[in-house]
């Protein structure tokens, strides 16, 4: 069952700015299984969708990631545009935050599915057909007409849909998610997630969920990621992360969360900005807002520390609190 | 007034090469309109009837025309034409543009379709044959055609203000403002103005190529500056009776027009880098 | 249809507000006509009777919907009183000559500025990219009067290649039309590479890339079609701006079209001339912007939605 399909090892992500180079992402390490739903938490901004792009090589010519991104065992990194364009699409598919803007407002939502689906040799017709399959597939109402209809057309709801029908239509064994729900409506949320899971569940799909909402990781997640300012904090299993919370900031992020148990508590911020990562100086970079911190945070990297096989932190005095 | 955001300012001028080399270029052109009488050998009229038609050499740089006048001379002097053209064409355009895009942008209804079915007026015949009707009626001479051509560019120059003015009018300092019991007037002058200045600068700076080519084309076409004027435009045109006989005529004039317009045009680009990065090139 | 319906209606209204501008601006005119036409020294017998005979001595507004009533019906535009020949057979000569001219150039000029637009977007940044942008740059600050003249020197007195002016055989287009091209060519290749490169930073070119395009794909099928939205209106509506820039070219090269008699006719103040071209001329540009609108609809599905008459 949990079988190795993608595994980050030491990326680094750095953009090209004006002057010299922002750190976005720093000594990220992680791996999803087969058929699994992993998903990664942070502020906007933490790096997340540089993670997953970056996955794709979707990122602009001026990111430059160092690491090795293996998939199935290949490099990603390593390989030519041509073989990397065989793999979009085909191996590991991704969802956008936004989904007016990620269709083509000039093409029928089923004429850009089938775009898709025609890469695969399928001509024209057969791959309509698929389109309308797959359309019944994710829950589209009407979907004959909803194929011939034009992305203005469609709600945020019904556009996701067809993104998720999109990038299904190859069977990729990867999904990534960026924030697909983000701009939904609660109610569609649902839907979606519904969607999210039973892909997971029928097609064996492995789903990259990046999302900052803990709620919709606790209720379809199986594996999560934390990420704090281009650092990964924090990775485990749900319940182990949910229930034993160890690193500061997931601690922070959890008490911030509205409860229902506890009506009267108010909700709990955490003091401090996020720094500006302009330069890659080491220290761990939750250290200004920390209540733990020490001087050494400030000048080493936090040691990755295990807690059980399949949970794990990033922090010098985490478990002086338990 | 802070002095560090100023400093901050300039620094990032000095960054920008487009900003200095277009000031360079343009600093050259208004020191040769403002010493024009000192670097130019002869006045720009009254030639030499001995002397028509020399070719560039030593005693006339650029050669003479016609009438025997020292081109070089008559090429300096056109510098203030050209400058005159740029200053009065773009304070016109300005000041129609800021007030008429203001009013509109501020009360919108009724006043804003009137003034915006005024504009669509001056869309619907191209510019070139608006102004050439304006002068027409108004009379051949360099201020009518600064006019004419200012009457038929204002209005790009109004959608931009009123564009912007619409966008700041419902944000929160604005608010603030009503409640102080501003007028509208003073709303509009004095805080919807300022926040459009930026903007302002860099629409006149990319304006005024068009409006100085514009202007000079009129001249080039007999209905602009008269003679003897050393208008640039006009020179050319009447170089282009010589071509054969003694092209200089129609080229100096023409690389002197080239040189000033492009300084307007990179300085324009610059600032529009350094103050509003995100307006595109006018189409 | 609707919507182009009310377009034409529009258009129409603008066409007679411009006609009705240009009219009383030259109704306004210190300049009289009838002294015009009399020649020096006429006498007010004389004065009086040439006034009467074309009307002038009328109010303003019968004088306009005199002439109105005359050009609908009849294609009068009046004498001109410098030919002394109606003004329709003076100049329905020299439209198709305009015409030819602007449509052969827009041709030439789109053939040329679009595909060096778009590779400039794609290689932006390149050598290639800084080039036509600094050129660009030079070409806008150059008016299209002195490019007439540089290319008149040199290919007609330099190499003696082509004839300096007139209009009688192929040769003689060739040096207007490179002028007309030149002169546009910069700001349509700037319009080009920006649209472009607007369109290479929507995210649904992430998302075709995601699905598995490849980038040549992608660059046909989302960038290109998308960007030519834009494009086609532009060239749509850049048709009039052509005839008005052929105005000097006629001029400099002594075409016998539109722009060379408008020129003239101002000069010669033979206003029945001018206004007979200018309405001309706001007719073509209010025809060019409707078919701007129609090749909108056409090219973006989100317009042809509203303008089929129904709501969100």
């Amino acid at each position: 069952m949990s079988e190795e399909l993608l595994r980050l090892e030491n990326v680094c992500i750095d953009y090209k700015v004006r002057d010299g180079y922002l750190s976005a992402v720093k000594d990220v390490s992680f791996h999803i299984n087969r058929s699994e739903i992993f998903a990664i938490v942070g502020e906007s901004g933490c790096g997340k969708s540089t993670v997953a792009h970056s996955i794709m090589r979707l990122l602009g010519k001026n990111a430059k990631v160092t690491g090795s991104i293996l998939f199935n065992g290949r490099d990603l990194q390593a390989l030519s545009d041509k073989e990397i364009t065989g793999v979009r699409g085909h191996d590991i598919g991704m969802i956008f935050q936004n989904p007016l803007d990620s269709l083509n407002p000039v093409y029928t939502t089923g004429n850009q599915v089938n775009e898709a689906i025609m890469l695969d040799g399928v001509d024209k017709l057969e791959g309509w057909k698929k389109v309308i399959e797959l359309y019944k597939d994710i829950k589209m109402p009407d979907p004959e007409k909803r194929a011939r209809a034009f992305p203005h057309e469609m709600s945020g709801g019904m556009r996701q849909r067809v993104m998720i029908a999109m990038m299904l239509s190859r069977n990729p064994a990867l999904l990534i998610a960026d924030e697909p729900t983000t701009a939904l409506d609660v109610t569609i949320e649902a839907q979606i997630l519904e969607i999210i899971s039973q892909l997971k569940r029928e097609f064996h799909t492995a789903i990259m969920l990046i999302t900052h909402n803990f709620g919709l990781v606790a209720e379809v997640a199986d594996r999560v990621a934390i990420m704090y300012a281009g650092e990964l904090v924090e990775e485990g299993n749900v319940y182990e992360v949910f229930a034993h919370p160890v690193h500061p900031y997931t601690r922070l992020l959890m008490a911030a969360l509205p409860r229902q148990t506890k009506r009267e508590g108010r909700l709990q911020t955490i003091d401090g900005t996020v720094p500006r990562l302009t330069e890659s100086k080491p220290g761990c970079r939750f250290a200004n807002r920390c209540p733990l911190a020490k001087e050494i945070c400030f000048d080493q990297d936090p040691p990755v520390r295990r807690l059980s096989g399949t949970h794990s932190f990033q922090c010098f005095f985490a478990e002086e609190v338990e | 007034m802070n002095a560090s955001p100023f400093r901050e300012f300039l620094r990032s001028c000095y960054k920008n090469l487009n900003f200095i080399v277009g000031f360079i270029m343009l600093l050259s052109v208004i020191l040769t309109a403002a010493f024009a009488p000192k670097i130019a050998p002869y006045y720009f009229e009254g030639g030499n009837p001995n002397a028509k038609f020399t070719s560039p050499c030593p005693e006339y740089i650029l050669g003479t025309d016609n009438m025997g006048r020292d081109l070089f001379s008559r090429i300096v002097y056109g510098t203030r034409i050209t400058l005159k053209v740029a200053l009065i064409g773009g304070t016109i355009q300005l000041f129609l543009g800021v007030v008429v895009g203001l009013f509109c942008g501020f009360y919108g209804g009724v006043v804003d379709r009137f003034m915006l079915f005024f504009a669509d007026l001056t869309w619907c015949v191209p510019g070139m044959v608006m102004a050439l009707a304006v002068v027409t009626v108004i009379g051949s001479n360099l201020t009518n055609a600064i006019i004419a051509i200012a009457l038929v560019n204002w209005a790009s120059m109004a959608r931009t203000v009123r564009a912007k003015t619409m966008s700041l009018k419902n944000m929160a300092f604005i608010e603030t403002g009503v409640a102080f019991g501003e007028s509208n007037l003073a709303l509009m002058f004095r805080y919807i103005l300022p926040n459009i200045v930026p903007a302002l600068i860099v629409m006149v700076s990319m304006s005024l190529p068009g409006t100085i080519m514009s202007t000079t084309t009129l001249s080039f076409l007999g209905v602009g500056s008269q003679p003897p004027s050393p208008d640039w435009g006009l020179m050319v045109s009447d170089g282009i009776k010589y071509i054969t006989k003694a092209p200089w005529l129609a080229i100096y004039p023409g690389l002197a027009l080239v040189y000033t317009v492009l300084s307007f045009t990179i300085l324009g680009e610059g600032l529009r880098d350094l103050l509003d990065p995100r307006m595109k090139s006018l189409g | 249809m609707q919507y182009i319906v009310k377009r034409l209606l529009i258009g129409v209204l603008l066409v007679i507000c411009v006609s009705f501008l240009v009219f009383s601006m030259l109704y306004l005119m210190p300049g009289d006509p009838v002294h015009l036409m009399a020649g020096e020294g006429a006498s007010q017998e004389r004065l009086d009777e040439i006034a009467k005979q074309y009307g002038l001595d009328k109010p303003l507004m019968e004088q306009y919907v005199n002439w109105l009533k005359n050009v609908l019906t009849r294609r009068n535009f009046g004498i001109s009183f410098k030919y002394k020949v109606p003004v329709w057979d003076l100049v329905k000569v020299r439209i198709p000559v305009s015409l030819k001219l602007t449509l052969v150039t827009a041709v030439i000029q789109y053939l040329i500025a679009v595909p060096m637009g778009l590779l400039c977007a794609y290689k932006k940044d390149t050598l290639f990219d800084r080039l036509v942008v600094g050129g660009t740059l030079v070409m806008t600050s150059i008016p299209s009067f002195w490019i007439a003249v540089l290319l008149m020197l040199l290919f007609a007195v330099k190499f003696d290649l082509l004839p300096l002016s007139g209009f009688t055989s192929w040769k003689h287009y060739v040096l207007p039309i490179m002028a007309g091209v030149l002169g546009g060519l910069a700001s349509t290749t700037r319009l080009t590479k920006s649209e472009a490169l607007d369109a290479l930073n929507e995210k649904y070119v992430t998302t075709a890339y995601a699905k598995g395009l490849s980038e040549r794909a992608t660059r046909i099928r989302h960038v290109l079609r998308n960007s030519m939205i834009i494009i086609c209106v532009q060239i749509s509506q850049s048709i009039p701006w052509l005839i008005s820039g052929y105005i000097i070219l006629e001029k400099i090269f002594v075409i016998p079209g539109m722009g060379g008699l408008l020129i003239n006719s101002i000069i010669y103040q033979d206003f029945n001339v001018v206004q007979c071209l200018i309405f001309i001329i706001s007719i073509m540009t209010v025809i060019c912007n409707i078919l701007a609108d129609m090749v909108l609809g056409l090219l973006d599905p989100r317009i042809r939605i509203s303008t089929g008459g129904g709501d969100k």
